[in-house]
Parts: structure tokens; sequence; C-alpha cells
């Protein structure tokens, strides 16, 4: 329409003309208006990157233990004593040693190979059992024989067929050691003889550790098998709120309601989320901790002590007991949680964390040693050796050896709020936690209480844990802070039931969270 | 949509944007000196708006007391940026007649408001406040801390001068001089 520049009424056609005068605004715009009056919107993001980035230095401190390297000077210690078995081995390094025994005795198997030295025997009274034997070249035979076979002597000519009998009964009650008889020890010497000739060389101060899983000796004290894949993260980097909010924005856009205004359709949709949003909280949380540990019930108080000792109870043994040195560690929990009001003073609570606990254990070197391990399972009990270079104490050649848990956990409890109002409130929550087990180290103390062996097998891969804490909750500005102290527990032990030994970890920490206000 | 606002939710919040901010941007598009100040003015206001939502008592048009802020913002930014300081060769164009006599063309808001770009930041600030925004020169003094005389100098030169524009755009013909005739009694 054409109009008329009125010169007699210059203002009101300037006016007029200029009103008529519109630009659509670029997108950078509203964005900056919404992130001035929206801030909170940042907070997942953030908090997700800072997840992720101590996951990483995680992992990465955990893997860099792994890559010490072996120190080759040779160090001996047992006297070459020759025998059948190092004879045996030189000529024919396919042999195996298949072990004999009375059918009333119980039998101990035998193998021998480049890395290991893996015995097990099994004290079922009937003598039906399950033995496996080792090739040195990794031919793995299992034996599921129960009728006892010949035995032949150790002292048979270097040739000769190559077994030795070794006869260990085991009662439940009993102690496993290491010299039953002379012709035991014998037999033991040369074992030992034939490992430290097979195994790789190190000094006293080395650390070395000892996988018989995998019959690799490894030059390190920590094995990490942390895949970050294997976990079950899927954060949302908006916050609930926003994410309705987005969905409803892209449906106005698509009914063309830019520029228009439905007050109706505003109203319902406002009644919606407002109703939606004021019942539901996400707190996104960080929770330092010191990292302690109970074995066999009996608790260790933390201590600033450089050496804190605590007497546990001996696996299967309990009118015996030892003396442990386990040194607290600095732990650490993050994740986020969602709180939904569902009466007055009380809300649901679940989420999702990231954990981890460890301690340290004072050990001494010791020369490569067979410590065992009193294990049971459907069947019965039966033992399992380990060549070991850690003992139990300590002296001028120690090492610290840690314990840890990384876990994933999903919580689910409740929160009470004791008093307070819509700006400061006293709340106390209670949580269980059932988690998956990311990543893990044990050191478990032998049958005999000597000596520490390192066997991932025996640690659990799911466990559950227990939060419960107190925390204040206050808003400043246009966020909202949640701090106070909390406990976690693990109810589980980190070992799997075959072991008899049960260690809980536990953390003692301050949970600090924050959260938008609405 | 206004409770939606006072509530901070950001549906609400964007709806009164996508309503008002282009007109409003075409405000801030005569005060600014380009597109990118436009709206960083744009965004400032919105942002004053949000804030002080709640002073808005219902009384009068809410698009009037955006635009109000939206003006207020402006000044502030040019004040804070010394855009007041540009020297001005004025073209005295008093000698143009205003005659009452108007010739209709055709004329768009978009080359109105080019035009209007294209006076000093000084007067096209007068002219916008005076002439557009509806502000007395005793508020305008007020607003940019100058004398009210000035004000009214100022708007004089700046209408002045905006006619000459549109007339060398060819927006505007140059008006005829009005002729008089003298009665002569037979």
């Amino acid at each position: 329409m054409e109009r008329r520049f009125d010169m007699s009424d210059f203002e009101q056609s300037l006016k007029d003309h200029a009103d008529q005068f519109k630009l659509i605004p670029s997108k950078r715009v509203w964005n900056g208006i919404y992130n001035d009056l929206h801030p909170g919107s940042k907070w997942p993001s953030i908090t997700v990157g800072i997840i992720f980035l101590i996951t990483l230095v995680t992992i990465g401190n955990l893997n860099n233990h792994s890559n010490k390297t072996v120190n080759k000077e040779k160090t001996s210690f047992l006297s070459s004593s020759k025998t059948e078995l190092k004879s045996a081995s030189e000529t024919d390094k396919s042999n195996t040693v298949a072990e004999v025994n009375s059918p009333k005795e119980n039998s101990t198997k035998l193998s021998v190979n480049n890395n290991s030295i893996e015995k097990t025997s099994n004290s079922e009274s009937t003598n039906s059992g399950v033995s496996s034997i080792k090739n040195a070249e990794n031919n793995t035979v299992k034996n599921n024989e129960t009728e006892s076979i010949k035995s032949s002597s150790v002292n048979d000519e270097p040739k000769a067929p190559t077994t030795i009998a070794i006869k260990s009964p085991i009662n439940s009650e009993e102690n496993f050691t290491l010299k039953n008889d002379n012709e035991s020890s014998n037999e033991r010497s040369a074992i030992l003889n034939e490992a430290e000739n097979l195994l790789p060389n190190v000094s006293g101060d080395q650390q070395i550790s000892f996988n018989t899983e995998t019959e690799e000796a490894l030059p390190s004290i920590e094995r990490i098998s942390f895949d970050p894949r294997e976990s079950n993260l899927s954060v949302s980097e908006n916050s609930f709120l926003s994410v309705s909010e987005n969905s409803l924005n892209n449906l106005i856009r698509n009914t063309n309601f830019i520029g228009q205004t439905n007050e109706s359709i505003l109203t319902n949709l406002k009644k919606a989320l407002r109703k939606k949003n004021k019942n539901t909280e996400w707190i996104f949380y960080v929770s330092p901790n010191i990292s302690t540990v109970s074995f066999d019930h009996k608790t260790i108080h933390p201590s600033i002590s450089p050496n804190p000792s605590s007497i546990v109870v001996l696996p299967n043994q309990p009118n015996a007991s030892v003396e442990l040195m386990p040194n607290p560690r600095i732990g650490f929990e993050t994740g986020a949680e969602i709180k939904t009001l569902v009466a007055k003073n009380l809300k649901v609570v679940s989420g999702f964390n990231i954990n981890y606990s460890s301690y340290n254990t004072v050990s001494n070197i010791v020369h490569p040693t067979i410590a065992t391990l009193i294990l049971t399972n459907k069947e019965g009990t039966y033992t399992k050796d380990y060549i070991t270079y850690y003992g139990n104490g300590q002296t001028q050649n120690h090492v610290s050896l840690t314990n840890y848990n990384v876990q994933f956990s999903i919580p689910v409890g409740f929160e009470y709020t004791i008093w307070g109002n819509k700006k400061v409130a006293i709340n106390i929550q209670s949580v269980i936690e059932p988690s998956a087990v990311l990543a893990s180290n044990a050191y478990l103390l032998s049958s005999d209480g000597r000596y520490y062996v390192n066997d991932p097998s025996l640690l659990r891969k799911i466990n559950l844990g227990g939060n419960f804490g107190t925390f204040v909750s206050f808003s400043s500005n246009k966020i909202r802070w949640h701090i106070g102290p909390d406990i976690r527990y693990q109810f589980l032990s980190s070992y799997k039931n075959n072991y008899s030994g049960k260690e809980h970890f536990m953390d003692y920490g301050i949970r600090i969270g924050l959260s938008r206000v609405k | 949509m206004l409770q939606g606002c006072l509530d901070n939710l950001s549906i609400a919040q964007e709806a009164l944007y996508n309503r008002f901010s282009p007109r409003m941007l075409g405000v801030c598009y005569r005060y600014a000196h380009n597109r990118e100040d436009a709206e960083d003015m744009l965004q400032e206001g919105f942002i004053k708006v949000y804030s002080q939502i709640h002073q808005y008592k219902g009384s009068g048009a809410l698009e009037g007391w955006i635009r109000k802020i939206i003006v207020h913002t402006c000044i502030n930014i040019l004040k804070k940026n010394k855009k007041f300081s540009d020297s001005v060769d004025l073209i005295h164009a008093s000698s143009i007649q205003i005659s009452d006599n108007n010739i209709p063309s055709l004329l768009q808001a978009k080359q109105v408001v080019e035009c209007i770009r294209l006076l000093p930041i000084g007067y096209r600030t007068v002219l916008n406040l005076y002439a557009i925004e509806g502000f007395s020169h005793k508020e305008i003094s007020t607003i940019l801390e100058i004398e009210e005389s000035t004000s009214r100098s100022q708007y004089t030169r700046a209408r002045a001068l905006l006619e000459e524009i549109l007339i060398k755009k060819k927006i505007l013909q140059k008006p005829k001089e009005s002729v008089r005739m003298v009665g002569v009694n037979s």
C-alpha cells in the first residue's frame, strides 16, 4: 500500500514509516538472551565434562603402573639341588607331571611350565575331584580320574618317569604348611629351584607381580583391565526441564506459532511443565572421601599413623589371627541424582555414580615363595598355590600394595527433609547402590597369614553398597547447593565366596552437589 | 505469556521475544551504527525487559512498555560508547519550503529508515526520540544530558537534513513553491 509522506505532518509520517520497518534478528541474539536468563543449563555439560576428565585421568594413572620394566639382575636363593624334575624339564620341556596318590589319601597334582607353577588339590574324602595339569608347552590336560595312580619315587633316575608324589592331607581346620615331610620339602625345593630358573630374574627391591591365571610373570604390581566401554554411562547434557522445553519448542515451531499468541496453548503447556518440573530435581555432585576397609567384620578406624595396624582373623582359622597394616587412601565418588517429591518432605532418589575406593597394605619383599589359598566351591574345599614376592610384614625393603575398586552404581533410596524452607533446608538421605565393578585389584592374605597373593579371578564383578548422608541445601543466585558429610559402605565382600576372607570398603567423605533453582 | 515470563519459563520468554523482536530490532537499527550493533542493543534490551517484567503493571500496551526499555537501552549504549562526539557538517535546510501541498509518492519504510541512518548520530538520535518515539524536548534533554535548546536546534537541523536526503534519494519530490495570488478588485 502506498503511503504518502505527508510533509504537513512530518513527524507522523516519519513515525508511520519507521514503525512499518521490521528486521528478523539472528539466532545468536536469542541464544545470548537465553544463556543469560538460564545459566544453570550449562552445569550438566560442565559436570559431565568433569566426570569424563576424572575418569580419563584415573585410567591413565592406573595404566601407568603396569608399565614398569623388570630388572634382569639375577638372584638366587635356593640351593641348586638337581632333581629329576629339573633334568626332565631340560631334556623334555613338554613333560607333564601327573600326580599320584593312594585312593584314600588326597592327591596333589603339580605342573611346571615356563612361567608358573600351579598346584591344586582336592580334599574330597571319596577322592573324587578335578585336578588340572598344565603342560610346559601350554597344553592343558584335565584329569578327572578318581582312581589312584601308581606313584613313583622322586629319587628315580633323571630319565625315569617324572612323577612326584606329594601328600598333603587337607582339613578344613588345618593349616596347609609347606613342610609335611622331608620328601615334600625336597620336592618343593626342587620345584622352587626350577621356578627360579624359569622365572625372570629380579632384584630384591623390584616389584614383581605374578599372575597364575595367564601364566605370565608380570613386571608390575598392579594390573589394570578397565575398559570404559564397559560402563553404562549415558548422561544427557540437558536437564530434564530443558529437554522438555526443547521438544515443546519444536512442536510450537512446526505449528507456525512464531509471531502469534495463543494464550490457551501456552497456558496449558505452562501448567503441565510447572507441575512436572516442581516435583523433580537433578543434582550433580562430587564427593571426595577417605577410603578405608574392614576385614571380617572388624572395623579399621582411619588413622593418621603411618603404619596403622589391625588384628584380623585368618580365613578358615577362627582361632588364629594375624596383624595387617592397611593404610587408608583418598577416594572419590561423582555422579548425578534425580529426586522426585512423593510426599511433603519425602523424595525418592535415583541416579547413577562412579566410585573409586582403595587402600594400601604394607608388604615386605620376600624371595619367591609358594603361598597357598584355601578356597571352597560346591564340591568342597581345595587349595590353590601361587608364587609370590610379597610377605605380610614391614621391613626395610617394603612396598605398598594397593587394593582398589572402581564401581558404577545406580543408587535407589529416599531423602527426607528434617527442617527448612525453599531457601535453606537440612536433609538426610539413604540409598542402596547395586553396582558393577568396572576395575579392581586385590592382594589376598594367604591361608597362613604370611604372604599376599594376587588373583583377579577371586574378585567380584557385581557388588552392593549403601550410602547414608546428611546435607544442607541452600540457594545462591540461580544455583542450589547441597553440602554435607556422607558415608558409603560396601555390603558384599570384594572377594567371591570361594575365598573365605572378607573385605568391605568404607568411604567417609563430604558431598558437594549442585542443582538449578526453580 | 506474561505470567510465564514472570515464572521464568523459557518457552514463554521465547514467545514474547518472537512476537516483538522484529519490530524492536527495527527500532534499534535506527539508533545503531550497523546491524551487529543493533542486535547487541536488542539482546541487552530484552534481557532488561525480562529482568524488569515484574514492574509492568498492565497500564498501557506491552509493546509500548518494551519499546521504551529498548530505546533507553539503545541510548545508554550510545552514551557508553561516546557516539555523540561525531562532528557534523550542517547543511542548513531552512531554505527548503514546506508547503501544504504534498506530492504523493511511493515511500518504502526501509528506504526512510536507511535515510534516517544516514544522519549523523547526534541528529539521528534526537530525530528518533522526538519525531518517532514522541519524547518532548525536555525529556530528550534529560535523557541525553543536553540543554533543551540544543535538542530543539538539533531536531530542526536533523529534519531539514533528512528532507534534503529524501529529495536527493528521490524518495521525496522537492515541493514547488506555492504562488500566492493577490486578489485584484475590478
